[in-house]
């Protein structure tokens, strides 16, 4: 297995390219127009890899995906969860469903709570194991932190914010924490970024044994106590994260001209 | 392994590409270059040219519209070890490793013709039936396709020797336990 992040830095954005040497296919996940799409086609191309499928873990709200024109210029098919809600097309992932690159097998994990339509996918490397080995967790579990809830169009809404927040406390305890302790946590963000709170590492990898112990947010006793320490520690929201996931949604003709040139 | 009839099949790399080039293929002519997606073809141009390449251009859309257009497609003959293996007698078994590499493992009389070497010294392959092989595919390819354009009778072992020592298959050289 080929197993590539990409860091930017600046914005604490993590993508993926994932590859199986074996058939030469590699998905990629989260692509950011900061990297380039380019930049993925030719790092794969570098390695013996044909990119076919480019997966968001879900719609952006703090940099533009690449994630569209990616897949026009390689060729690949693009996949979201099924209740995405955007202006393109894309083939559908549902809860439960496996995407196979070669010898790996990613599981998606419907895990609401950062968005409604926010998925984790479940690893393996099926020529060595059928073990799961990775979790790519997007904006739900971060390396210290987790995926804050209160990004959306629209008027700040304290009722919805708290929804979010619960929803992401049962797709954190309910579907990653139940995965071994063994498992890596390759998520979206670290650093400075601003979808994490103030207690995200600078680090960008971590495993879920690991953050099962020390991760801050998760040590509250209950859902309650979670929604509590989750709303005291947000940073401020990321600049222009409205008309950015507007952009990644497909709705803002700006963002359409931003991502064809 | 389709391709348009004649073609040279060189493995895209951005760190080495010019430097292999360079080393294997002749600066005499002029050069199409083609590479699915077309993203990959456009960098191999600007590296290519930038080595002092003549690059005529890219072939847009790669061998798919190659392909859609009606225009004549070849396919590089392949066979698996175990092909090979059975039909050994019938072959010349070309190695095209380094020495150093066929020194150290290689199937019993195969001859050693390193991919690395100036072309003009492809017009030494042997004539006859020809399989091709090197560690995985990605030299093999472009001997065979080199070998293909000279008009010899070549295919590409899949797998390569990485396939060949999989199994329990005959082997010499210096490590080969023989």
């Amino acid at each position: 297995m080929i197993f590539k992040q990409f860091r930017f830095e600046p914005l604490g954005q993590a993508s993926y390219l994932i590859g199986c040497g074996e058939s030469g296919q590699a998905v990629v996940v989260d692509p950011s127009e900061d990297v380039g799409g380019e930049s993925y086609i030719l790092e794969a191309a570098d390695l013996g890899l044909t990119i076919t499928d480019v997966v968001e873990t879900h719609i952006h709200a703090d940099y533009v995906s690449a994630a569209r024109v990616l897949a026009v210029d390689s060729g690949a098919k693009l996949r979201l969860f099924e209740s995405a809600s955007v202006d393109y097309p894309f083939e559908a992932m549902v809860d439960g469903s496996t995407l196979a690159v070669g010898d790996i097998e990613l599981r998606c994990s419907h895990t609401p709570g950062h968005t409604d339509e926010h998925v984790a996918y479940i690893g393996r490397d099926k020529k060595r194991s059928e073990q799961d080995w990775f979790v790519l967790t997007g904006d739900s579990l971060l390396v210290g932190d987790v995926g804050r809830p209160d990004l959306s169009i629209g008027p700040r809404d304290t009722n919805e914010v708290e929804r979010r927040s619960r929803l992401l406390y049962r797709s954190i305890t309910e579907r990653l924490m139940t995965l071994d302790d063994h498992v890596e946590v390759w998520p979206a963000h670290f650093g400075g970024s601003r979808c994490g709170g103030v207690n995200l590492s600078g680090k960008a990898s971590s495993t879920i044994g690991y953050e099962r112990k020390n991760n801050q947010v998760l040590q509250a006793a209950d859902e309650d106590g979670f929604v509590t320490a989750l709303a005291g520690s947000l940073r401020p929201a990321p600049d222009d994260h409205e008309r950015i996931k507007s952009i990644n949604m497909g709705l803002d003709p700006r963002g359409i001209h931003t991502v064809a040139s | 392994m389709r391709h348009v009839a004649g073609a040279i099949s060189l493995q895209f790399n951005r760190a080495d590409l010019a430097d292999r080039a360079s080393m294997m293929l002749p600066h005499d002519r002029s050069y199409v270059l083609m590479a699915e997606p077309d993203i990959v073809a456009k960098s191999a141009d600007q590296l290519l040219s930038d080595a002092g390449f003549d690059i005529e251009g890219i072939l847009e859309g790669g061998l798919s519209r190659w392909s859609d257009d009606g225009l004549a497609i070849e396919s590089l003959p392949t066979m698996t070890v175990d092909e090979l293996n059975e039909s050994r007698d019938e072959l010349i078994i070309v190695d095209v490793r380094e020495g150093y590499e066929f020194n150290h493992i290689r199937i019993p009389d195969a001859v050693n013709h390193p991919s690395t070497q100036p072309w003009t010294s492809h017009q030494a392959l042997p004539h006859g039936p020809l399989a091709i092989i090197c560690a995985d595919e990605s030299r093999s390819t472009f001997v065979a396709s080199v070998a293909r354009a000279l008009g010899r009778d070549a295919r590409l072992v899949r797998g390569g020797m990485t396939a060949w020592l999989e199994g329990d298959r005959p082997t010499e050289g210096r490590n080969s336990g023989a």
